[in-house]
C-alpha cells in the first residue's frame, strides 16, 4: 500500500507514572481503536512506532511491551520536549495517533538457544523490556539459555518497571542485578556505572552469549567498549540507537548515517555493524 | 581620491604576507576567487605563499566579520570593509571577541559593493577600527548618502501590500539570517518549539512572523550593511525593516551601532530622559 | 517519431492543449531586484521562455515545499487533482534529477502516495540544452544535455523551428495536429550541440560511490566547509535534495522541505546533535549525493545543474570540493569504490 504517513487512532488504556522526582517518565498502554487494525498489528522487540499527539506533533518511541501481549502495547516516555510534554498531559481514555512498526528489531532468532545478557540504562531499559518479557514469557522461556540482567539507574527514585521485577527475578535460570550512580540510603543493590560492574557482577564468559544493551549514548559507548575489551565478539554485542527518526521509512533524511538509515536499517545494530559506520551518532 | 582595486589588492596581499610570515596571526580571512566559476568567495589562508590568492573588488559582498566567531581563540587577521569593521566593533562591544587576537586590515574609502542597495545609504566609508588600512581614506564631506524613503512615503496599506508581495517569495532558506552578523544565537527562535514561535509552512503568515521577529531582534544592532539582502536568493527586500529600525535608533537616540568598540549597546544603555514614543501614551 | 512546428504552430498547439491540461513552463519573473526564470503555471504560451536554464528546478511540482497530508488519521483520501499538467521545457539535468526522486519515493519497498499522485498527473515535455552556463557540469557526470529519452516527448528548438522527438508513442496524441519532421535535420542539431558541449573542460575522475569510510574521515572537510554559512539555499534549489519534515497546523499534518544544512535537522529534543558542526553537515550533503545514494540506488544524486553554486550567498563551488576529494583519493591510491 502506498505510504501516507498518517497514523491510526489509538486509545490510551493506562498511564503508569514510572518516576517523577528526578526524571519524569510515564508508561502508556494503548490499543488501536479500529479492531481490524489491532488484530493485524504485530511488531518485534526493538522496533519503534511514530506517536502523534494530535495538533502538536510526532515523535518516535520504542515498544516497551512484549509482542506476546496481544490486547495492547506499551511505550515509555521521558518528558524532554514538545511532544513528550504533550503526551504527559494526556489522560487515560484520550486518543493519540500511532503508525508503525518501523525498523529492524532485535535479532531474536539469532539469540534463540543462546545465553543472554541484558544491560539497561535509564529509559534505555524500555526497548530491552520488550525483549526481556518476550524471552521470559512462559511460552518462550525454554528456547533461551541463561538470562542475566544488569540495570542501571541514576538513583533509587529513577528505577523503571518495578512491577516487573518479581516476575523477572522469579523466572527460571535468570539473575537480575540493579545499580545506581551514587550510594543512596536504603539502597541494597549495586552502586557504580554499569561498565565498571560487568566483569565482577556478570558471567560474561559463558560461551554463546548474546549481549543486549541500551541506554544513554555515553553508557552504550562505555559498555560496548568494555565488552569488546573482555574479548566478546562484536557480532554478539547488540545495541539500539536513538536518532531523530521522523518518517520511519528511510526517506526524510534525519537519521541517515553513512548509507544507512537508522529508522529502516536499524535502530538495532551489532557492534560489528557500528564499527563499519561513520561515527555520527 | 579614487582607490583602484588593483592597488587595494596589492596592499592587502602585502599585509597578509607579512603577518603570516612573521607568525603574528594563524590565519587571514579575506576574499578570493573560486577556481572554476571565477566568482568572489571568502578565502581563508594560513601560509604566506597563499597571500597572492587574496583579492579585493566591487563583488566582495560577503560580510566576513561573522566568520570571526568561529575563531574566537586563535589569532586572525581579517580583510574588513567599513561595514565589517562596524560588525567587529559591535562584537567587541558585546564581548564576543578578544581585540588582542585580531588584526584588522581595513578598507579605506570603500567604493561600495555592486548590487548592494545598502551602500547608497552608507555614511561610513572608512574603517571605524583597524590595525592596517588599504587604500586612501575618503573625506566624509564628499559623501552624499541617500536615505531610501520610498517606503516612508507609502500609505500603511501600500506598505503592507509591498511587504506581502516581498515576503510571499520567501522560501525560508534562512540565508539572510546566516549572512547577518547579528544572528549568532545558539538557537534561533525559528528552531524553538518550546515556546513555539513560527510554523514550518512558507505561508505568508509564517514568513511574516519570521521576518518581523528577526527584524525586532535587529533593533539597535543592525548596521545596515545589506548582507541579508545580498544573500537572499529570491531578491526579497529583507533589509527594509531592520534598516527602518536603524533609522529610528538614529533619530530618537542619536545611536548608531558598531561605531566604537567601547560604546554601550542601545538596549543596555537607558536614560530616564530617553524619548519613549508610543509607550504608555 | 518526430513532429515539427514553427512558433506560431507551437502557440496554437499549447493553446489547444491548455483546454484539457494545465500547462507549466519556464517564465520570466521579476523578483524585487532580481529577474528570474521559474517554472510556473501559465495563462498563455507567450509567457514561456526557453532562453536558459530556469533558476529553480521543477522539483516543487513533485515535492511541493509545503504539502498538506489532509487529515491526521490514516485511510483519509488524498485530493485527486483531476486535471493533468503538462510540464513544458524540462532539461536533462532536471529530468535526471527526477530519477533520483523516483528512486526514493517510488522505491520497491515503499511508494510515497503524494509523490506518486503528482508523478502520474504530470506529463513532461523535455527540452534540449543549446548551451551550458558557467556553473553547470552535467556532462562531467555522464549526463547528456542535448538529448534525453526519459521524458515521453523531448523538444529541440532552433530559431523558429521546434522539433518534438516522441519517445513514448502513448503521448503522440498530444502532438497529433503537427506534421511529421525529418530525422536528418534533428540529427544535425544533436551533432552540432554535442560538439559545442564537448568543450567542457571540467573533468572528474571519482570512484562512484565514493568510498564511504575513506572519504568520510578525510581531513579536508573542515577547510572545504569553512565558508559555508549553514543556510538552506543549496538544498532548496537542488533538483535532487528531497529531505523533508512534518509540521502541524490546526490539527492538520503537512510535509515541508527540510535541509541537512540546518543544525536543527538532526538535533534531538535532549539537545544532543549527531551533526553538531557545519563541516559535518556539509560533508553529509556531499556524501549523500556522491556516496550514500549511489550505494543504495546505483545513481549519483547530483546532476551538475549548478544551481547550488548560482544561489549560494558565498559562492561555494561543489566542483572545487569534488576536485579536492578526487586528488585526496588519488593520493590515497587504489581506493576501491563502495
Amino acid at each position: 500500500m502506498a505510504e501516507t504517513f498518517l497514523p491510526h487512532k489509538a486509545e490510551i488504556l493506562k498511564i503508569t507514572q514510572e518516576t517523577g522526582s528526578n526524571l519524569n517518565i510515564k508508561t502508556f498502554r494503548v490499543r488501536f481503536v479500529d479492531e481490524e487494525v489491532m488484530k493485524s498489528f504485530s511488531f518485534l522487540p526493538g522496533q519503534f512506532m511514530e506517536t502523534t499527539v494530535f495538533g502538536v506533533g510526532e515523535a518516535p518511541f520504542g515498544f516497551a511491551s512484549s509482542p506476546t501481549e496481544k490486547d495492547f502495547f506499551e511505550f515509555s516516555v521521558k518528558e524532554t520536549g514538545l511532544v513528550t510534554e504533550a503526551l504527559h498531559n494526556l489522560k487515560e481514555g484520550d486518543l493519540i495517533g500511532i503508525r508503525g512498526p518501523y525498523g529492524n528489531g532485535f535479532p531474536v532468532e539469532k539469540a534463540r538457544g543462546k545465553n543472554i545478557v541484558f544491560i539497561g540504562g535509564g529509559i534505555g531499559l524500555a526497548p530491552l523490556r520488550s525483549l526481556i518479557n518476550y524471552v521470559l514469557d512462559e511460552q518462550n522461556r525454554g528456547e533461551f539459555g541463561r538470562v542475566q540482567m544488569l540495570h542501571a539507574f541514576r538513583s533509587p527514585e529513577d528505577t523503571l518497571y518495578n512491577y516487573d521485577y518479581s516476575f523477572w527475578e522469579g523466572a527460571p535460570n535468570t539473575t537480575v542485578k540493579y545499580t545506581i550512580d551514587n550510594p543512596a540510603e536504603g539502597w541494597e543493590h549495586l552502586v557504580g556505572f554499569p561498565h565498571t560492574l560487568l566483569a565482577s557482577e556478570l558471567e560474561c564468559e559463558l560461551p554463546g552469549t548474546k549481549f543486549f544493551t541500551c541506554g544513554p549514548p555515553i553508557m552504550i559507548k562505555f559498555v560496548t567498549e568494555e565488552l569488546r575489551k573482555m574479548g566478546i565478539a562484536p557480532a554478539d554485542i547488540i545495541t539500539t540507537l536513538e536518532m531523530k527518526m521522523s518518517c520511519g521509512l528511510g526517506k526524510c533524511g534525519r537519521c541517515n548515517i553513512g548509507h544507512k538509515y537508522i529508522c529502516k536499517d536499524g535502530p538495532v545494530f551489532t557492534l560489528e555493524e557500528l564499527d563499519q559506520m561513520p561515527d555520527e551518532f | 581620491m579614487e582607490n583602484n582595486y588593483k592597488k587595494l589588492t596589492e596592499e592587502i596581499r602585502g599585509f597578509a604576507f607579512e603577518l603570516l610570515k612573521d607568525g603574528k596571526v594563524d590565519r587571514v580571512i579575506g576574499y578570493g576567487k573560486e577556481e572554476y566559476s571565477g566568482e568572489v568567495t571568502p578565502l581563508f589562508i594560513t601560509a604566506p605563499d597563499e597571500s597572492n590568492r587574496l583579492i579585493f573588488n566591487s563583488e566582495c559582498s560577503m560580510l566576513l566579520a561573522k566568520y570571526l566567531l568561529n575563531y574566537r581563540e586563535s589569532r586572525v587577521a581579517i580583510v574588513a570593509k567599513p561595514c565589517d569593521t562596524r560588525a567587529i566593533a559591535s562584537y567587541l562591544a558585546e564581548n564576543l571577541l578578544k581585540r588582542e587576537n585580531l588584526v584588522i586590515i581595513g578598507i579605506n574609502g570603500c567604493p561600495g559593493i555592486t548590487g548592494n542597495t545598502a551602500c547608497i545609504e552608507c555614511t561610513v566609508r572608512n574603517p571605524v577600527i583597524f590595525d592596517f588600512t588599504a587604500g586612501e581614506a575618503i573625506d566624509k564631506a564628499e559623501l552624499s548618502p541617500r536615505v531610501a524613503n520610498e517606503l516612508e512615503e507609502m500609505t500603511a496599506a501600500e506598505r503592507l501590500a509591498y511587504f506581502q508581495e516581498e515576503f510571499s517569495r520567501c522560501i525560508r532558506c534562512y540565508a539572510c539570517r546566516e549572512a547577518c552578523y547579528v544572528c549568532y544565537c545558539e538557537e534561533c527562535f525559528t528552531d524553538s518549539n518550546q515556546p513555539f514561535w513560527v510554523g514550518g509552512s512558507v505561508k505568508l503568515k509564517d514568513n511574516f512572523t519570521f521576518h518581523l521577529m528577526r527584524s525586532m531582534h535587529m533593533a539597535g544592532r543592525c548596521i545596515n550593511c545589506g548582507a541579508c539582502e545580498m544573500a537572499c536568493p529570491e531578491g526579497i527586500d529583507v533589509r527594509a525593516l531592520p534598516a527602518k529600525l536603524t533609522r529610528v535608533a538614529r533619530e530618537l537616540y542619536n545611536y548608531e551601532a558598531g561605531m566604537d568598540p567601547e560604546q554601550k549597546t542601545l538596549l543596555t544603555d537607558y536614560d530616564v530622559n530617553d524619548p519613549q514614543p508610543g509607550f504608555l501614551d | 517519431m518526430i513532429k515539427v512546428a514553427n512558433s506560431e504552430e507551437l502557440e496554437q498547439l499549447l493553446n489547444r492543449l491548455s483546454q484539457d491540461y494545465k500547462i507549466a513552463a519556464p517564465v520570466v519573473k521579476r523578483k524585487g531586484r532580481k529577474e528570474r526564470i521559474e517554472y510556473e503555471y501559465i495563462d498563455s504560451p507567450g509567457e514561456i521562455t526557453l532562453e536558459r536554464q530556469p533558476d529553480s528546478s521543477p522539483k516543487k511540482f513533485f515535492l511541493p515545499q509545503n504539502e498538506r497530508m489532509e487529515v491526521e488519521v490514516a485511510g483519509a483520501p488524498g485530493t485527486e487533482d483531476k486535471q493533468k499538467t503538462i510540464l513544458f521545457g524540462v532539461r536533462s539535468c532536471d529530468l535526471e534529477a527526477l530519477k533520483v526522486l523516483d528512486d526514493v519515493f517510488l522505491d520497491d519497498n515503499y511508494i510515497d502516495a503524494y509523490y506518486q499522485q503528482h508523478r502520474e498527473n504530470i506529463i513532461i515535455i523535455g527540452l534540449s540544452c543549446s548551451e551550458g552556463k558557467p556553473s553547470c557540469f552535467c556532462g562531467t557526470l555522464g549526463i547528456d544535455p542535448v538529448k534525453n529519452d526519459s521524458a515521453p516527448i523531448f523538444l529541440y528548438q532552433r530559431g523558429d523551428r521546434y522539433y518534438f522527438k516522441v519517445y513514448d508513442e502513448e503521448y503522440a496524441y498530444l502532438l497529433e495536429d503537427l506534421p511529421e519532421g525529418d530525422e536528418g535535420e534533428l540529427a544535425e542539431i544533436v551533432e552540432e550541440r554535442a560538439a559545442s558541449f564537448a568543450e567542457n573542460n571540467f573533468t572528474l575522475d571519482l570512484p562512484v560511490p565514493l568510498p564511504e569510510e575513506t572519504t568520510f574521515s578525510a581531513p579536508f572537510w573542515g577547510d572545504l566547509a569553512e565558508k559555508c554559512l549553514g543556510c538552506g539555499v543549496c538544498t532548496y534549489y537542488c533538483p535532487t535534495c528531497y529531505c523533508f519534515g512534518f509540521f502541524w497546523e490546526q490539527g492538520e499534518k503537512s510535509r515541508c522541505w527540510d535541509s541537512c544544512m540546518f543544525a536543527s535537522f538532526t538535533k534531538h529534543a535532549s539537545g544532543h546533535n549527531p551533526r553538531r558542526s557545519q563541516d559535518q553537515r556539509y560533508r553529509q550533503r556531499v556524501m549523500h549525493k556522491y556516496s550514500y545514494h549511489p550505494e543504495n540506488y546505483g545513481r549519483l544524486a547530483c546532476t551538475g545543474c549548478g544551481r547550488c553554486l548560482d544561489n549560494c550567498p558565498v559562492n561555494l563551488d561543489i566542483r572545487s570540493v569534488l576536485k579536492t576529494v578526487e586528488s585526496y583519493l588519488q593520493e590515497k591510491g587504489g581506493v576501491k569504490s563502495g
